[in-house]
């Protein structure tokens, strides 16, 4: 199992084009995702659950990877988040 | 915030008659010019258009929520349109999308927006809800099915 915390920087908060964008990260590996804001817990290979989380700018998530791939699958997810999602440029 | 707040009843369209991405967006926007909420009809389709160029709005699971931001409006509006034989959008996982929210915010609406796409994704992920969708017959019915599900979620 990987973890990967991080603030959202974004001032949209996890917003429709970030979600997607770590949707379709997450859906190119077979490890599950999961991602965590105030203790709810969702699906991070769906956009429709990850924009249920309303995860506003300063919100702190946490990304639970788990499976086969999981250590290139976090690399990867780290890599999207340092580069745009997490750095407010996602919009 | 409720969906009912933002989304009237006769900003339903129950049979999307367009097949094209531009021009199934444009379908969706016509309740806001007919209604005069929104005038400049190219200028909004040019902001969605937009949009759609940085990235698809069809999140998946045959879902679709083309939005953009407009100076004509001082607050977000919504319009609903089913299609019965879905959508090629680009999406995320390449299905045809059935269910299309268009959303149009101010310009100065980060938190609004983000709970709005947040409620429209309560409602959609449920399943029932969305068999609910398929089945209505018309217009009405989609409407009563929306402010059902809706008035339930706090």
């Amino acid at each position: 199992m990987e973890t990967i915390a991080v603030i959202i920087k974004d001032e949209l908060g996890l917003h429709a084009k970030p979600a997607f964008r770590l949707a379709q990260l997450a859906n190119s590996f077979k490890s599950e995702l999961l991602i965590e804001n105030n203790e709810r817990k969702v699906n991070g290979k769906s956009v429709l659950e990850i924009l249920t989380l309303s995860a506003n700018k300063g919100s702190e998530i946490k990304l639970v990877i788990t499976g086969e791939d999981e250590k290139n699958a976090a690399d990867g997810l780290k890599k999207l988040l340092n580069d745009s999602l997490g750095e407010g440029n996602g919009k | 915030m409720k969906i009912t707040e933002i989304l009237d009843a006769d900003s339903i369209i129950a049979d999307l008659k367009a097949e094209g991405k531009r021009d199934v967006i444009s379908e969706l926007a016509e309740p806001l010019v007919k209604s005069g909420k929104v005038r400049d009809k190219n200028k909004l389709l040019d902001a969605l258009m937009e949009r759609e160029r940085l990235g698809s709005t069809g999140i998946g699971e045959n879902v679709a929520i083309p939005h953009a931001k407009s100076n004509e409006i001082e607050t977000i509006v919504a319009t609903f349109g089913r299609s019965n034989s879905g959508i090629n959008f680009d999406s995320l996982d390449q299905k045809p999308v059935y269910f299309i929210f268009l959303l149009i915010a101010p310009e100065k609406s980060a938190g609004i927006h983000l709970k709005t796409l947040a409620r429209i994704s309560k409602l959609l992920k449920n399943p029932l809800f969305r068999q609910d969708l398929m089945k209505a017959k018309n217009e009405k019915e989609i409407y009563e099915a929306i402010s059902r599900e809706d008035s339930k979620l706090i």
